[in-house]
């Protein structure tokens, strides 16, 4: 009897203490926005994490939402700015909080506090008690900010939600993805083979956006500006020319408008400083959300100017999106391109075709070739300044063709690979290089056409085949020719109709 | 007294020394030969330049003396000539001797410079140049070992037929060396094997002597043996492009091989940091 009584007792305890509890709980409703984040960003914003009221009245609790994998970029601290029930930390994370809520927040009764842990970033919401939400009535995180560098483009960052205690609060989900990974920016390259003595074609950089919202303008868009969540700067390309030879400068647009195909209005604009081998461009809109509508391309041509002077060497050029640095908002780490060629500074040339030369491939003949570098006009022509030219020094490589035994009908036998030698490392404007051809390495016995590559410009052959055709004597067979003068095909290309076979000589 | 008898004996060796003992020393030495050599190579073409036929034709071999071609050497417009070369040939009673000379051409190219080699032989005691047993020019060696067998290779090849089998490999042909620094002295190898069934002989390498030094070690190879051949190459005349072919000769098998070197060469300062990656720094020597 005595135990039954105690049984009773303790079950009227145990329903008199619950039936208040199970009162105080809120059932929340989870929905979040899967934002778009930009590759290798340091400090992008995840989307925003809502709480919407179903049901109940609060008690004292905590929510924590972790941001799996991520750090939080700006962890709120310092002295938050309070209006209306929206609480705005000074690194840009807020607090939305409405109807029921509002009052407590605004009193900072139910506020937000943030750490990064092992897990991730944490934002912890601090609920008041008794507070008695309408349905409807939510409280909201936005403007967190993570850094994502470390992701792969289709990486997501995912959101768990708690609650401390846990029957203080019931979510529908407790998982839910607040980013996705997107590309940042992708470069193509149009490179270029410039030649010291001719004007320079310019080559070209094509850059997109990775997706429509990966280029922002924070600071002065003419409209629909993106909330800015703590960004004091712009997105920005920065192009780097690596490798640029002495004499090839490059002269950057000033302002670039984004390719027909995506017009959006917005354009990249030229920041002071920019030098030669290294510029910055930063992003411009009239409207953010018309250019966050489009994927926008750039194409940049430079304007290259090449002196004669000028070394030879390939240059590269690599395209980030910036500002790279993770202070500020917002922030990019790695590169986004590889090096890519970009400008190919090469020597101007003469090429001299030698139809027929011999060279002891019959026992007494053969051929004295002679190359002119007539580069140096300056007495002739009056003055470089009239002439035009300027005195060039270069090597001159001669490509042997050998012919073959002919068949019976005269067709071709079989042909010999072309024999390549260095007859002078460097011949003066002014001087002639004159050789006898079976002295050269590789054209003893050698019969054929020879093409001379003369490392300058003005070059000009005479080839003079010589024989002993009497018995005893040292040469009695002569007979010379002019070298034909081939346009540089690299310049003119061979095949077009004015090419390389219209020699006009 | 006895110290003037000590003063004779003294100079008496130092006299025997500095003449006939000396010199019969000297007189076996390979060195002291290829001066008689030279000696008598500039006797003969210094009497064939000055007209002196007679004095030439003591200088031919007794045998050849009479023949047709001793007969040719008189009629000659050259104006100068330089002794390149001397190589005593095995057991030392013959030599090869390689000249170039400097004759009159017509008209325009003026002095058209001819390398030609001579066989020089030992007989009594004295050099005789003979006319009837000529070395193998340069010219000829091309002719025969690279340009004639590599047709012969390929047309065999195109009739399905089994060509002359190639007696060394080597590894690969073209050697790249990628970016140099201009100044720098480049290790350049190419290694080899024999696949002869005897010993072979790198007998001559044929490169540009102003920017190339053969180093090559080992010039003998047994059946079966590997080698190489090392060279020096010096970028310091060079800019840009470089692309030149060399060729090694092989003996007995009478092989003629091409290899090339290519590269680029710049100033240090003008190669990008992106291309310094292909700066072999193991090549420079």
């Amino acid at each position: 009897m005595r135990a039954k009584a105690k049984f009773l007792i303790c079950a009227l305890l145990t329903l008199g203490l619950l039936v208040p509890v199970a009162n105080a709980q809120i059932v929340h409703t989870v929905t979040q926005g899967n934002e778009e984040v930009v590759q290798y960003g340091l400090n992008e914003v995840l989307g925003e994490v809502r709480l919407t009221t179903v049901s109940g009245t609060t008690i004292a609790s905590t929510i924590s939402i972790t941001y799996s994998g991520a750090d939080i970029a700006n962890l709120p601290t310092g002295y938050p700015v309070i209006a209306a029930g929206v609480i705005t930390y000074p690194n840009g994370i807020t607090l939305t909080c409405t109807g029921g809520y509002a009052t407590s927040c605004n009193n900072q009764a139910t506020k937000i506090t943030g750490s990064n842990t092992a897990a991730g970033g944490q934002i912890i919401i601090t609920i008041a008690g008794s507070l008695s939400p309408a349905a409807n009535d939510l409280l909201s995180i936005n403007g967190v900010r993570a850094d994502v560098s470390a992701k792969a483009v289709a990486a997501t960052v995912g959101a768990t939600i708690q609650s401390t205690p846990s029957n203080a609060n019931l979510f529908n989900i407790v998982s839910v993805t607040v980013a996705t990974v997107n590309g940042t920016m992708t470069a193509t390259t149009t490179a270029v083979t410039t030649k010291n003595c001719v004007a320079a074609t310019n080559p070209s950089i094509k850059v997109s956006e990775g997706f429509a919202g990966s280029f922002v303008e924070h600071t002065s868009p003419t409209a629909n500006a993106r909330s800015r969540y703590g960004a004091t700067l712009d997105t920005t390309v920065v192009l780097a020319v690596t490798g640029l030879p002495t004499g090839v400068t490059l002269s950057w647009p000033t302002t670039i408008v984004a390719s027909g195909a995506t017009a959006s209005g917005a354009t990249l604009v030229l920041a002071a400083g920019s030098t030669s081998a290294a510029a910055t461009y930063g992003f411009n809109t009239t409207d953010q959300s018309g250019s966050d509508a489009v994927q926008e391309s750039f194409t940049i041509t430079p304007v290259v100017t090449v002196t004669l002077g000028s070394a030879f060497a390939q240059s590269t050029i690599t395209a980030d999106v910036g500002p790279a640095v993770a202070t500020t908002f917002p922030g990019y780490g790695a590169p986004v391109t590889t090096a890519a060629n970009f400008i190919n500074n090469t020597k101007c040339v003469t090429y001299m075709l030698f139809p027929f030369v011999t060279c002891q491939k019959t026992t007494g003949f053969t051929t004295g070739i002679a190359i002119a570098n007539t580069s140096k006009d300056d007495a002739a022509f009056g003055g470089l300044v009239t002439s035009g030219g300027e005195a060039q020094s270069g090597a001159i490589t001669w490509y042997g063709y050998p012919s073959s035994t002919k068949t019976a009908d005269g067709s071709s036998g079989t042909l010999g690979t072309v024999i390549t030698t260095i007859t002078s490392a460097s011949l003066a404007a002014g001087d002639v290089s004159s050789v006898t051809c079976d002295a050269q390495t590789g054209f003893s016995a050698f019969e054929g056409y020879v093409i001379a590559k003369a490392d300058f410009q003005f070059g000009h052959g005479f080839a003079f085949v010589l024989g002993k055709y009497n018995t005893g004597s040292t040469f009695d067979v002569a007979h010379g020719y002019l070298a034909l003068v081939v346009l540089d095909p690299s310049v003119t290309a061979r095949t077009t109709s004015t090419g390389g076979e219209s020699l006009g000589q | 007294m006895k110290n003037k008898r000590e003063y004779g004996l003294v100079i008496g060796v130092l006299i025997l020394l500095f003449s006939g003992m000396f010199q019969l020393e000297m007189a076996g030495t390979p060195g002291s030969e290829i001066e008689k050599i030279k000696s008598r190579v500039s006797e003969y073409f210094t009497a064939l330049h000055n007209g002196e036929v007679e004095i030439a034709r003591e200088l031919i071999h007794p045998q050849s003396r009479k023949s047709k071609r001793a007969g040719q050497l008189g009629d000659s417009s050259i104006i100068a000539f330089n002794i390149l070369r001397v190589d005593i040939e095995e057991g030392g009673n013959s030599a090869i001797v390689e000249i170039s000379r400097e004759a009159l051409g017509p008209a325009v190219v003026g002095r058209i410079t001819v390398k030609e080699k001579y066989r020089w032989k030992l007989v009594s005691g004295e050099w005789f140049f003979d006319p009837n047993d000529t070395p193998m020019s340069d010219s000829l060696i091309f002719r025969d070992y690279y340009h004639k067998k590599n047709a012969d290779r390929a047309t065999a090849k195109k009739n399905g037929e089994t060509p002359i089998p190639l007696e060394v490999e080597f590894d690969k042909k073209l050697f790249d060396f990628g970016i140099a620094i201009k100044g720098t002295s480049l290790k350049v190898k190419f290694p080899f094997d024999n696949l002869a069934k005897e010993k072979i002989k790198v007998e001559k390498i044929f490169f540009p002597e102003w920017f190339i030094k053969d180093v090559t070690k080992d010039r003998n190879l047994k059946p079966g043996e590997s080698g190489e051949i090392l060279l020096n190459v010096d970028t310091s005349k060079f800019l840009g492009d470089v692309r030149q072919d060399i060729f090694v000769q092989f003996e007995p098998i009478k092989e003629l091989i091409k290899l090339t070197i290519e590269g680029e060469v710049y100033r240090e300062e003008d190669i990008p940091d992106s291309r310094k990656k292909l700066v072999r720094k193991e090549l420079v020597k």
